[in-house]
């Protein structure tokens, strides 16, 4: 099923939920004007009224338990999944879940005691899911910061606090195994995220989950998923550098995000390893006065698997080692439209079109402000 | 005054509840929902006399929805009150399981705009030059919000979808 598919199937089922009404439509429509005079201290008293509730709720002794600053992991059960190469350890009253093995497998969901057979638990999620993507993707809400396991595994941490959920997301670097079912051996990564709607089980639990990702192992080890270097090296002529024509807004709108992959050409499997830099010019080659300019960074995969794939007409971004540069407070005023050219030795460059950076319709960046902080350039992550 | 105008009110009984729905997705909330379906009806009546000559009044109908859950989202104090309010009481939710549960909260994590935008283009089915008129923003535009919302779901459910794309490409390379 694609995923507009699903996402159509899941919106049109969970309209299908709909209670009936808190009072009668047409009666409330009618009543609704003359209501309003009253609207505003109706609100003021739910108000005070649910801050009051609000209040009481955080203040129950048993959501009231002070943070502890380790969490201890003695008496821990030790989880295995043979098929995903993944271990983890769990406090020994949550429960592991696998929602669906047939069509998920490799995703496991860990549900904390309060949470078995609650109706928060909808609203209340902590996901493990291991698969075929490379551990960089697109998780760029929030805050995002870099650290290793202690068994040395890179991870991507995110951290991201919305409107209506906390939630972190723990993306790590699985190596490269190859799996009994595979032909090749492809970028895995292990996902975790902690997602809550309540901010006493946040409170309690994200400690908790950020020690079990700490006890994430592999029962056997795996190359790096950044590719073989016993391949032969990946020749100029062999690839070349793609950008998939799309900007992406991590931080809002200040930051735009240039991101792109590689393309093989022809010839045998080989290993790719280069740096890529990307330069802010103005329209006449020049660098722009923009901190960190030009940006660099090493790519490292095996061409061809490692290439990026195109589908239907669009380059699929995630499952693949990409290039990724952030380019923040882009349309500080002096900043004229730019080029952004990305080049790679042996293989010349790209230029993609910069942003309008005072754009005169909406779309994608008109909603960035000269914020009077530095415009800086840099690799991501 | 619309009040007991039949067309209205044949009008209120064919498109309330699906404004009602349209909301829902948007917000995640049945009663902001109801709240924001209300709005909408309540001043598609007090404007009935002209919109009832419009070929499509219940556009004019979602798009005061539209602007109503913006200004929502821009008014921290709503937000904040249902959050509160969500917390005392248990909220009507879909009873999802599985990776149908991963696709409902990644939509509800979606940057207001891409939800919309995925919400009218895949709930509604409306096309997405009629996404852009709704939404008063270019076409492009709404295929940008689209796409990103759509990638950030195959983000989230990528042990499922990677594995199509990589099946998918590795056919192609094994052609000559």
């Amino acid at each position: 099923m694609s995923i507009e598919d699903r996402v159509r199937r899941v919106l049109a089922d969970a309209a299908a939920t709909e209670p009936p009404p808190r009072r009668a439509p047409l009666d409330s429509v009618r009543r609704r004007r003359r209501r309003r005079p009253v609207l505003a201290g109706a609100v003021a008293v739910v108000l005070v009224l649910a801050a009051v509730i609000g209040l009481a709720a955080v203040r129950r002794p048993d959501r009231d338990r002070p943070l502890p600053s380790t969490v201890p992991t003695d008496g821990w059960v030790t989880f295995t999944d043979t098929a995903d190469n993944l271990r983890f350890r769990y406090p020994p009253d949550w429960r592991v879940e696998q929602p669906d093995a047939r069509e998920a497998p490799g995703t496991y969901r860990l549900v904390p005691p309060e949470l078995v057979g609650a109706p928060e638990r909808q609203r209340n999620l902590v996901y493990l899911t291991s698969g075929r993507r490379f551990w960089v993707g697109e998780d760029w809400f929030g805050t995002t910061s870099l650290g290793r396991l202690p068994g040395g595994q890179a991870y991507l941490r995110a951290d991201d606090t919305g409107d209506r959920y906390q939630r972190t997301t723990w993306s790590v670097d699985w190596g490269r195994p190859c799996l009994n079912d595979l032909q090749r051996c492809l970028p895995r990564s292990v996902r975790v995220d902690l997602s809550t709607a309540d901010t006493w089980l946040w409170d309690r639990y994200h400690l908790v989950v950020a020690t079990i990702v700490t006890t994430l192992a592999q029962p056997q080890p795996t190359a790096p998923s950044t590719g073989d270097v016993s391949l032969p090296a990946c020749q100029p002529g062999q690839w070349q550098l793609v950008w998939p024509e799309e900007y992406a807004g991590p931080r809002g709108e200040q930051g735009t995000a240039i991101q792109g992959g590689v393309q093989h050409l022809q010839g045998a499997r080989c290993h790719l390893r280069t740096t890529v830099r990307l330069a802010v010019e103005d329209a006449a080659g020049r660098l722009l006065p923009v901190q960190g300019n030009p940006a660099s960074m090493l790519l490292e995969m095996d061409l061809p698997i490692g290439g990026l794939p195109r589908e239907s007409g669009s380059w699929v971004i995630g499952v693949t080692p990409m290039w990724r540069f952030i380019w923040d407070e882009w349309c500080n005023r002096g900043l004229p439209r730019a080029t952004l050219r990305v080049s790679a030795d042996g293989v010349g460059s790209i230029t993609v079109p910069g942003l309008d950076p005072s754009p005169t319709e909406p779309g994608f960046g008109s909603g960035c402000r000269d914020r009077g902080q530095p415009s800086t350039v840099h690799a991501w992550p | 005054m619309a009040r007991d105008d039949p067309d209205f009110r044949e009008f209120f009984a064919g498109e309330f509840w699906p404004l009602r729905r349209v909301g829902f997705l948007l917000t995640g909330d049945w009663d902001q929902a109801e709240d924001l379906a209300q709005e909408a009806m309540a001043r598609t009546w007090a404007a009935w006399p002209r919109v009832r000559g419009y070929d499509r009044p219940v556009a004019f109908a979602r798009k005061v929805l539209l602007n109503r859950h913006r200004s929502l989202l821009r008014r921290a104090v709503v937000e904040a009150r249902h959050r509160l309010a969500s917390r005392s009481e248990e909220r009507s939710q879909p009873d999802f399981g599985g990776d149908d549960l991963v696709v409902w909260q990644a939509l509800q994590g979606l940057p207001a705009r891409q939800r919309t935008a995925i919400v009218l283009r895949y709930y509604v089915d409306l096309p997405e030059a009629e996404v852009a008129r709704q939404l008063g923003v270019p076409v492009g535009t709404v295929k940008s919000w689209t796409h990103r919302g759509l990638a950030r779901l195959r983000d989230r459910l990528g042990p499922i979808y990677a594995d199509e794309r990589l099946t998918s490409t590795a056919r192609t390379e094994a052609d000559p």
